[in-house]
């Protein structure tokens, strides 16, 4: 009898991982073609490292323009950091909400998934993978190119490894919580679907000290940054990179302080993030914006 | 009978030119106004601009000029940065409105359309330009006076028909560079798409639009001068921060530059139009969609 009742729950289990686990890799093989079946994979590498790299150039040559030719004192070594970092929320918070217009709008496919046994959200992670390991390639070399070429001081034998590892995986749930959000909210914006992900991605850019120190914002707006945990996720790369001396004009000087605020920030967002996807995909389907088209 | 004699046919000809003419430029124009029309008014109707067009570059700007106070670095690199984050705004029109506006006219059906129209197809690119610039040029001034305010930057011009000239100069050059660009549409989609994606960030970098141009050094600048907006940048900048920032050239043959890349570009955006188009005529390529 015990058998007879569990069996079938067992079933239920292993057939929904089974969905589960075939949403997640036909997702990121999707994403993964739609982002580079144009073209050769040499090619296409090069494209992934050519914007990370001329940013990080922009900031390398601002500061030098300041504090005279090859410097590499002060805040050289954050700014470039930073703009290697952000790679991973550019081609996730801005790029899963794009994936997912598309998909709605030029190709008119969206309508086809949400009528597969899968969930959505699943396959909404599925599209971020790629895209993680996209900005983690860009985030490599950018800063390769930075210790090699232009003295970046990063010393990889004094890198913090679990920290940084821990920061990354820790950072995947933030922004993928972020883009997925963003991604909702998109499906039932009337206007303005395409920009909201970069208006978000650029205001973060601000708040969060991407390529500044957030000491330099005006007061109100450092209480923000201090409730966004990409600026301590940001913080947590530069100092495992760079060493705690980086966190001097942080406001909060302890590395463990710092992650505990992180985790705390990230597992917040990452819940209001599911609520409001979950509010966003039901108005959707309620209102028949699944298959809409705004700009086609 | 009359009218096929040598004697009364020949002086019907040039008139009848002239009224071909006359009707083929007013057709031009009728079509040209036409498709400014929905970037100067119909853009205006939803009042989201304002939000997306205004306050997005100026997130961008105020990064830049922070990154600037953080390095304390004085007040004209700060200006420096809001001129080019206006001029800025400009780019990013002619890459995502003027070159790809014919991969969104392609996926929506008008591609077609235009290209049965009697009129031709620059009237059409000389409409989105004209319609774009102004547009934009509302949007840039917004983002420029808000900049100003917001980190208290005064200018000191020099010469208000030079700055004129200079920023119509780069902004004619630039959209015909665009309008270049559009043509490939009708061969290519998703390539120049990731084209476009890629050249936004070095073309930021290699116009001084943050930095300026001089810093570079003479190669790389030179190289750069090719991009309308970078001597344009360059221009203004010495013309409202007289002697306070290191330039490329002075801005006399800066100006004397641009208009010969008008006219470079311009007449390249006819030629690339005119050949690319029946080339993809050709290879069947004008109607394709999701390539």
């Amino acid at each position: 009898m015990i058998e007879a009742t569990t069996a079938p729950g067992n079933l239920r289990a292993r057939i929904a991982g089974t969905r589960a686990w075939q949403t997640l890799r036909a997702a990121t093989w999707l994403e993964w073609q739609s982002r580079g079946n144009w073209t050769n994979p040499l090619l296409y590498c090069l494209y992934l490292i050519v914007r990370p790299m001329t940013a990080s150039l922009v900031l390398v040559l601002m500061y030098w323009v300041v504090s005279g030719a090859h410097a590499h004192g002060g805040i050289f070594g954050f700014l470039i950091c930073g703009a290697a970092a952000w790679t991973f929320v550019e081609q996730i918070v801005a790029g899963i909400p794009q994936a997912v217009l598309a998909d709605r709008e030029e190709y008119a496919m969206l309508k086809y998934v949400y009528i597969t046994p899968s969930r959505f959200l699943i396959f909404l992670i599925g599209r971020a993978l790629p895209r993680m390991l996209i900005a983690f390639f860009a985030f490599a070399i950018t800063l390769g190119f930075g210790i090699t070429l232009l003295g970046v001081p990063v010393d990889l034998r004094a890198v913090n490894y679990p920290l940084l590892l821990a920061a990354l995986v820790f950072g995947f749930i933030a922004i993928t919580a972020l883009g997925i959000m963003l991604a909702g909210l998109a499906l039932v914006l009337k206007r303005g679907a395409y920009q909201m992900p970069q208006a978000v991605t650029g205001a973060l850019y601000l708040v969060s000290g991407a390529i500044f120190p957030i000491v330099v914002l005006p007061g109100w707006l450092q209480t923000i940054a201090l409730g966004v945990p990409l600026t301590y996720w940001l913080e947590l790369v530069r100092r495992a990179l760079l060493g705690s001396h980086i966190g001097e004009q942080f406001p909060i000087a302890d590395t463990g302080a710092v992650f505990g605020w992180f985790a705390l920030t990230t597992v917040a967002f990452a819940a209001v993030a599911y609520v409001v996807f979950r509010i966003c995909d039901y108005q959707a389907r309620e209102r028949g914006q699944i298959d809409r088209t705004t700009g086609y | 009978m009359t009218a096929l004699t040598p004697s009364t046919a020949a002086p019907a000809r040039p008139a009848q030119r002239g009224r071909n003419m006359r009707a083929g430029l007013r057709l031009g124009i009728m079509t040209m106004v036409g498709r400014a029309y929905p970037r100067l008014v119909a853009a205006n109707r939803e009042p989201d601009w304002i939000f997306y067009e205004v306050a997005l570059p100026l997130l961008q700007i105020c990064a830049f000029a922070l990154v600037y106070k953080a390095l304390h670095a004085p007040q004209q690199y700060i200006g420096l940065v809001i001129l080019g984050g206006g001029m800025m705004a400009f780019w990013i029109n002619v890459l995502w409105s003027m070159a790809a506006q014919l991969h969104w006219e392609r996926q929506s059906g008008n591609l077609e359309l235009y290209l049965m129209a009697p009129a031709s197809m620059l009237w059409i690119l000389a409409g989105m330009a004209i319609g774009g610039m102004l547009a934009t040029a509302v949007r840039a001034t917004a983002v420029l006076i808000l900049g100003s305010l917001i980190f208290g930057v005064t200018y000191n011009v020099v010469s208000y028909p030079l700055v004129i000239l200079a920023f119509l100069f780069s902004l004619v050059a630039l959209y015909g560079l665009g309008s270049m660009l559009a043509s490939l549409y009708l061969l290519y989609n998703r390539e120049v798409w990731a084209i476009q994606e890629v050249i936004q960030e070095p073309v930021a970098l290699l116009t001084g639009s943050y930095v300026p141009v001089a810093a570079l050094g003479p190669y790389v600048g030179a190289f750069a001068a090719l991009i309308p907006l970078t001597l344009g940048l360059d221009a203004v900048r010495q013309l409202v921060f007289p002697h306070l920032l290191p330039t490329l050239l002075p801005a006399g043959l800066e100006i004397a530059i641009l208009a010969v890349l008008v006219v470079v570009f311009c007449g390249g955006a006819a030629w690339s139009l005119n050949f690319i188009e029946r080339r993809a005529k050709i290879q069947g390529k004008l109607s394709l969609k999701w390539q």
